[in-house]
């Protein structure tokens, strides 16, 4: 049997947790088909896809941390003697 | 734990637990918004983390674990209080959150956030985040934690998490909209759907 196609206020709530990848499997599915039917609700997922891509994409790498590292490491292992 | 901890303990904490530490310092950058002070309070959280060491539970995310040493370490130094959210409720949230991007969808913001020049933007609007919203904002989408363990990290229910994450996003949204409209950019500025959204 063929379960019926979520409507486009269940997908809208439910957007978050399906790009998060949050959901189970069959409602990852169930959403994934309801988007590539629905002329509404598809351009929505595609802003926040392009949203969070952009808000990731703005983030620092961590850069070097040689010497952060060797430095921790001193410390660690002069708290282990005392 | 008051007594100092053997080589053994020291060689299996440094096995676990340093290979996060590019991602701790990340974090801890993302908290003070400071090279240097970043770099003080990843010591400190290495050496709480080293003291508590036996509390670590190995079947558990050891850079949540870290994360969590991090944060509470950062906000017990700079003694800053954790503020409460007056209502967190994902549903509502949710709702919000398609409202603001039904409204910005059509006039093309996606194109505008995805310019070099927003990132700047972005990375200020993230960091100044009120402190609630900030910290899951944080976890989520800048350091790839999982709901369930942010909600680890930072001891509330997942159910919170997700609705300070949703809340934290529509923020962000809104700022970047007006920031793009300050910018010069062609985006009308929505109007929040204050009736579902939550104070």
């Amino acid at each position: 049997m063929m379960m019926p196609m979520m409507d486009c206020d269940s997908v809208l709530r439910k957007l978050w947790d399906y790009l998060d990848r949050e959901l189970t499997e069959d409602r990852m599915h169930e959403i994934e088909m309801h988007l590539e039917q629905c002329e509404k609700c598809r351009p929505q997922a595609d802003f926040r896809r392009a949203f969070q891509s952009a808000v990731t994409g703005a983030r620092d790498a961590a850069g070097d941390t040689a010497a952060l590292t060797e430095r921790v490491r001193r410390a660690l292992h002069d708290a282990a003697r005392q | 734990m008051t007594t100092p901890p053997t080589d053994k303990t020291l060689s299996a904490f440094e096995a676990e637990a340093m290979q996060w530490l590019p991602d701790v310092l990340r974090f801890a950058r993302s908290l003070t918004r400071d090279q240097w002070n970043a770099e003080d309070l990843v010591q400190d959280t290495y050496l709480n983390a080293l003291r508590y060491w036996h509390q670590y539970d190995p079947a558990t995310d050891c850079r949540g674990w870290l994360f969590s040493i991090c944060r509470h370490r950062f906000y017990r130094i700079s003694s800053r209080a954790q503020r409460q959210v007056a209502v967190e409720d994902a549903e509502l949230e949710s709702l919000a959150a398609a409202a603001l991007s039904m409204s910005a969808t059509p006039v093309g913001f996606a194109d505008v956030l995805v310019r070099d020049d927003m990132r700047a933007a972005i990375k200020h609007a993230m960091e100044t985040l009120p402190q609630p919203y900030r910290d899951v904002a944080l976890l989520v989408d800048w350091h790839d934690q999982n709901y369930e363990t942010a909600a680890q990290t930072l001891g509330v229910p997942i159910g919170t998490i997700r609705s300070r994450l949703f809340r934290a996003r529509r923020i962000l949204q809104q700022r970047l909209l007006e920031h793009a409209r300050d910018a010069g950019f062609t985006v009308p500025i929505p109007t929040m759907r204050t009736e579902n959204a939550p104070t």
